[in-house]
């Protein structure tokens, strides 16, 4: 390439002004005729533009998104010539449905604008294949598809025979997104009633400190409700890197008046176009939080109206054992799903309306006038408020002592409490990460207060959680097979620790003393209270199994505790291993059997989630490649072979499991609808058909579109309007329906046992464990990155030469030359639970007692394989694990413990 | 202006995410092929950064202020960065290599110093800022162009390398003061950003912008005082060119970017914006500060309920809208 130069032309001449160069005409060589000026005149030999004409040419054009766990949705055209994918391109085509409000065009990204070109890279799987060698080794042998099935379905059929029901783990992971793939699967794992874990904790992505407030983490804005906002403030979010196609709306909101603030201990791709960047400490966040409800109460910036009506705030609570007053304390047989307001008018205690034991599903006051304030005896029993423990809990963090914990200058702090105060509509939007801090809860949870303090919620703002749960019932039903059967579903979180045993190499990890310093408890006291969440039946656990078909999940990238807990993992499953995968990722290189899935542009398929309204079609541009088949057809083909080979070894019962039977005999016949949804196609027309909430399009206009809007069914919480953004709990601010929980309201008390043991009754704050926990000194931040979707696109070469080439961490050059590293160099990171080896990148706008390392590189992209996972510590977060208590218990994608990522300290050294 | 009409581009830097998709969009419509694999026609660089390629600032081309083309270098192939690629077969489907790693130890690449900037913690400070061909009034390549081989299309103003008549001398690959001219050693002729011509004659903007997820980019004819770059660049004078010294007049003008205040030894915070107004003057000239504070005033109209159609064609409520291509 470019090694030459040539100077001696520019050189030599004093070029005069701009344009033509008489003397060069002598250079014209051949056929071409001296040219005169290419400025001002018309370039006589224009034909060769045909040249790149021509390569702006295709054979046809298909519809598709991207069905990956990054919840963006995007819909492309996907250009087609001589049968492989050239280029993909947003549609661009959504309509804008409100004239005030910009579109939603073009949505996209990076990954999904190269995809064309990662599905043919030499990591896609191709071919059915088995392992010849060792487990890992990389040794393998192509097989046909009746063949490896077949071999497949006898395994599976003789854990059932010499373990019966309940030994096959058939977790798909987050990859599958779009309806069908993700019904294929799971339909499957009903029929067989295969262990499913939760992917929203099991890779730490739940908030769960919203569902403890609202009883719903998944109910939040559409992107394009951001816009009208004037007030924002992110924390733990950097949607520049990691909600790259709905970013504009904030950009856009801050042109239309917005003020748009950034919480983030690193100066971040989002902080950069933000009004103020407030350098947190990391992990304080609940403190910070905590601090503000202390200025709006202090400073009285509360709205009384909005309180009573909305939140548990007024309800009474006993001064002599601090729970709740309920209806079963003062009549006998009375519910404890009832209680009480302090009625101003009336001057006597009313039940509330609109709780779980209530009849009434409203929690409009109706002439109460509930007390926020004040003591009060009902039938002999002293009771005060919800809102006075709130306000006794809130005066401990005045900002001004928080400063040290947070970072954060009071001032600083009292002019936000008071702009979120006065502010029109208010949106405090939380990122993924929070699920992965063991405080995350508290921090979900004292955001939630000070939004509910300061009157926001439904139209007038809330809380962004990252996520909408539209209604698609048709959807659910494919997938858990007319909710008759079901998959053993389980806490990611928890099920993931418990399997891996990662509580042995906590233990090893932790220091006891310093851990319960920082987290309030220790690990012996963290075993005890998972043991009780399981054997008090709050959260399910299926316990070991033997085998596992692995659906687009990479577990052995994912997990924490890495290596040691692959090790476990493979040890469990010793009788079966299949992985389900369009790539070879880190996990797929330990199976046993290898099925090489459709990629986006090669299946027929729906998506609807996203941060939208539109269901994007896949309408199967091209076929798949090699032999890969849709992961609808390969789940039909094994059910069929599962359905033969039962046959033919004489089993003609189904294994009693519970109150269901596991009828492998005829799963053949039940997985396809006896035998009408045989293809990706099938299943895809079937859910359009079927969808109420795509409105009676067909499946060859909608895929002529490209997406479906969805129309007013769409909503679970409350209709989709069909033009205005969907604002969350817009049903309950307005309509007065209750919230999904125990009191019907947002929820700021919570008297379970396991939050009265850990002093959390209301919302508070803590720490994470972090570095302060062990015995290394620096901080370890990973959050998302720009660059992947959890490992999916993380080995690309188009992505990785717009990065350093291989893993890289972040660090401040000041810690740098502490430590004798340059940029680029090789460092070692360690800690006591592992190492890994990586480049080191420099990065001033990190604090320099902190590593920063972006999560999603597969394991085998790490020198010797040692990845990023092997020094993540993790623990489980006890209040997590509550169950039996109104709206907390086990709830698949909704309540359940997650998997921690931020709570290990590390060092770092030259390599 | 030399030509009959002038396509231009304004990019809102305000807006820019630094995700690279219109990267990724214009490698694969015209470089992931025919040994264009190097270049980036379209790139995303972090400022104040090196650029790419690397210290291109430094590497003159361009014209002095009598007008005369002054001196360039011609960037080299790791000024550029070496297109690793990666041993997926050996290390994933065969187990003949320990891991997954690049061909060639990763030295520099196009966007090596991505979120660096300047400053210290906590008041550092960065920003995206997307580059392609200006495709200028005054184009340095044309004028160093030996061949007489480099036109601007009286139409459009798009500036093309005649790729029959180029015989690869490269001096408008050293004469572009933004080294947006590239070598292709394959084919022995000089390639760059073609402003997506086979697009802009089917009525469709050049990828990197159709594709810009930001929604930063806005395309039209500088003469249509109805349209957008109007607007920007005319009226409001909020969007300015990259490096107006160099004197070739780009058509592809930034809104620079506002930034969040300094922070105060405790902590609090100042009236100081992060980017220092000279950094933004080094790179896009002296009207810097009135368009920020341009923008500001604007923006507070808004804020207080009222009107502005700078914010409202800065927000760009309807995609499509954002170019206009007649």
């Amino acid at each position: 390439m470019l090694r030459m130069k040539r100077r001696e032309f520019l050189q030599t001449s004093s070029l005069a002004g701009a344009g033509v160069l008489a003397a060069n005409q002598a250079w014209s060589l051949n056929r071409l005729e001296p040219i005169e000026d290419t400025l001002a005149d018309e370039y006589p030999y224009r034909d060769w533009e045909d040249l790149y004409r021509r390569e702006f040419t295709w054979d046809k054009i298909g519809k598709a998104a991207h069905c990956i766990n990054c919840v963006g949705n995007c819909a492309f055209d996907v250009y087609v010539k001589d049968g492989i994918v050239i280029r993909e391109e947003q549609l661009a085509k959504y309509p804008q449905i409100n004239p005030n409000v910009p579109d939603a065009n073009p949505r996209g990204c990076q990954k999904g604008s190269i995809h064309s070109a990662a599905m043919y890279e030499g990591d896609r799987l191709r071919y059915p294949m088995k392992r010849v060698g060792e487990r890992g080794e990389g040794k393998w042998q192509r097989m046909e598809w009746d063949e490896i099935t077949e071999e497949i379905a006898d395994k599976i059929i003789d854990i059932f025979e010499n373990h019966g029901p309940g030994q096959l783990m058939t977790h798909t992971g987050s990859g599958n997104l779009s309806m069908v793939r993700f019904a294929a699967p799971y339909r499957f794992a009903s029929l067989v009633g295969g262990v499913q874990l939760d992917i929203f904790t099991d890779v730490g992505d739940l908030n769960t400190g919203a569902h403890l407030a609202y009883g719903n983490p998944l109910e939040s804005f559409t992107s394009d409700a951001w816009f009208d906002a004037d007030y924002i403030l992110m924390s733990l979010f950097n949607p520049n890197a990691t909600r790259i196609p709905d970013a504009h709306y904030l950009w856009e909101a801050k042109y239309n008046g917005a003020r748009v603030v950034s919480v983030a201990p690193d100066y971040n791709p989002s902080s950069i176009h933000a009004d103020l960047w407030m350098p947190i400490k990391q992990g304080a966040d609940p403190f910070l939080a905590m601090s503000m409800v202390n200025v709006i109460l202090e400073e009285g910036l509360y709205k009384a109206d909005f309180v009573k009506e909305q939140t548990d705030l007024p309800v009474l609570v006993r001064t002599d054992n601090g729970k709740l007053l309920r209806e079963a304390d003062l009549v006998d047989g009375g519910s404890n799903q009832n209680f009480y307001h302090w009625d101003l008018n009336s001057n006597a205690a009313v039940m509330l309306k609109g709780s779980m034991g209530s009849e009434e599903k409203t929690i409009a006051l109706e002439g109460i006038d509930p007390a926020l304030e004040g003591t009060f005896t009902v039938e002999g029993i002293e009771v005060t408020t919800v809102f006075e423990n709130v306000r006794a809990e809130a005066a401990k963090y005045t900002p001004e002592a928080m400063v040290e914990t947070t970072g954060i200058a009071a001032e600083t702090v009292r002019g936000e409490a008071r702009a979120i105060a006065a502010a029109k509509k208010a949106i405090l939007m939380l990122g993924f990460n929070v699920g992965r801090y063991s405080n995350g809860i508290f921090t979900g949870w004292s955001q939630a207060l000070v939004l509910a303090l300061t009157g926001h919620g439904g139209k007038t703002g809330g809380m962004d959680t990252s996520w909408i749960d539209w209604k698609h019932v048709p959807w659910l039903s494919l997938a858990l097979y007319g909710f008759e059967k079901f998959p053993r579903l389980e806490p990611g979180g928890l099920g993931e620790f418990q399997r891996g045993h990662m509580i042995e190499h906590a233990r090893e990890y932790f220091d006891a003393e310093k851990l319960k310093k920082r987290v309030g408890f220790n690990v012996d006291e963290m075993e005890e209270m998972i043991n009780e969440s399981i054997s008090e039946g709050w959260m399910p656990y299926s316990g070991d199994v033997k085998g596992l078909i692995s659906i687009a999940d990479n577990k052995f990238r994912r997990n924490k505790f890495a290596d040691k807990y692959r090790d476990r993992i493979l040890h469990e499953v010793e009788e079966l291993f299949v992985d389900i995968n369009v790539r070879m990722d880190s996990t797929a290189q330990w199976a046993d059997y290898l099925l090489p899935a459709a990629s986006h542009y090669e299946a027929w398929d729906l998506r609807s989630v996203g941060f939208h309204r539109f269901i994007n079609v896949f309408s199967r541009p091209v076929d798949p490649i090699g032999e890969a088949k849709p992961d609808w057809e390969i789940m039909a083909l094994l059910s069929q072979k599962i359905q033969e080979r039962a046959i033919a070894r004489g089993i003609t019962e189904g294994y009693q499991d519970g109150d269901v039977t596991r009828d492998l005999h005829t799963i053949y016949d039940d997985y396809t609808m006896n035998q009408t949804l045989l293809t990706d196609y099938d299943a895809t027309k079937w859910l359009v058909d079927n969808s109420p909430e795509m409105g009676g399009i067909s499946l060859e206009e909608a895929a002529e579109q490209g997406f479906i809007v969805m129309n007013a069914e769409g909503g679970n919480n409350q209709p989709i309007p069909p033009d205005e953004p969907y604002n969350p709990f817009v049903a309950q601010t307005v309509d007065k329906k209750p919230y999904e929980t125990l009191t019907g309201r947002v929820t700021f008390y919570c008297d379970h046992p396991t939050f009265e043991k850990m002093g959390a009754t209301v919302p508070t704050a803590r720490h994470h464990a972090g570095a302060e926990a062990s015995n290394f000194p620096l901080s370890f931040y990973s959050p998302h990155t720009r660059w992947g979707i959890h490992s999916n696109w993380r080995s690309n070469k188009f992505m990785m030469r717009l990065q350093r080439g291989e893993p890289n961490i972040y660090i401040n050059p000041k810690l740098a030359a502490e430590k004798g590293i340059t940029d680029g160099s090789n460092v070692r990171i360690f800690n006591s639970a592992g190492e890994f080896f990586a480049q080191a990148k420099f990065y001033p706008s990190l604090p320099d007692k902190t590593i920063m390392m972006e999560h999603g590189w597969e394991p085998h992209q790490y020198q010797q394989m040692k990845p990023m996972n092997n020094t993540m510590a993790t623990l489980i977060q006890p209040l997590e694990l509550a169950g039996g208590w109104g709206h907390l218990g086990f709830k698949l994608f909704k309540w359940n413990a997650n998997q921690l990522a931020h709570e290990s300290g590390i060092d770092v050294e030259p390599a | 202006m030399a030509v009959k009409r002038q396509l231009s581009m304004v990019l809102d830097l305000n807006k820019c995410i630094g995700c690279h998709t219109c990267t990724s969009a214009c490698k694969l419509q015209w470089t992931n092929r025919n040994g264009r694999e190097y270049m980036y026609w379209n790139n995303v660089e972090t400022m104040p950064g090196t650029g790419y390629p690397k210290n291109y600032a430094e590497m003159g081309g361009g014209f002095d202020a009598d007008g005369a083309l002054r001196l360039g270098t011609e960037p080299s192939a790791e000024d550029y960065g070496v297109p690793w690629d990666y041993n997926y077969e050996e290390a994933l489907m065969t187990g003949t290599d320990p891991w997954l790693r690049p061909n060639v130890k990763p030295t520099w690449g196009a966007n090596w110093d991505e979120d660096e900037g300047e400053g210290e913690y906590p008041n550092t400070y960065y920003f995206y800022l997307p580059r392609l061909c200006n495709h200028c009034d005054n184009p340095a390549c044309l004028a160093a162009c030996s061949r007489n081989a480099i036109y601007k299309r009286q139409e459009d103003g798009i500036v093309l390398i005649d790729q029959e008549r180029c015989r690869g001398y490269r001096y408008c690959v050293s004469a572009c003061p933004y080294k947006k001219v590239y070598f292709n050693e394959e084919i022995s002729k000089s390639e760059k950003c073609i402003f997506c011509y086979p697009r802009i004659e089917k009525g469709l903007p050049t990828a990197c912008a159709k594709q810009c997820v930001g929604r930063i980019r806005w395309i039209g004819y500088r003469d249509d005082e109805e349209g957008p770059i109007y607007t920007l660049v005319d009226k409001y004078k909020v969007a300015l060119p990259l490096h107006p010294e160099m004197g070739t007049k780009p058509n592809v003008f930034y809104v620079p970017p506002l930034s969040p205040p300094k922070l105060d030894e405790n902590g609090g915070t100042t009236t100081e914006s992060r980017v220092p107004l000279e950094y933004l003057e080094s790179l896009f000239g002296d009207g810097v500060s009135a368009a920020l504070d341009t923008i500001t005033a604007e923006r507070a109209k808004k804020a207080e309920g009222g009107e502005s159609e700078l914010m409202d064609t800065l927000i760009g409520y309807r995609h499509a809208e954002m170019f206009k291509l007649s």
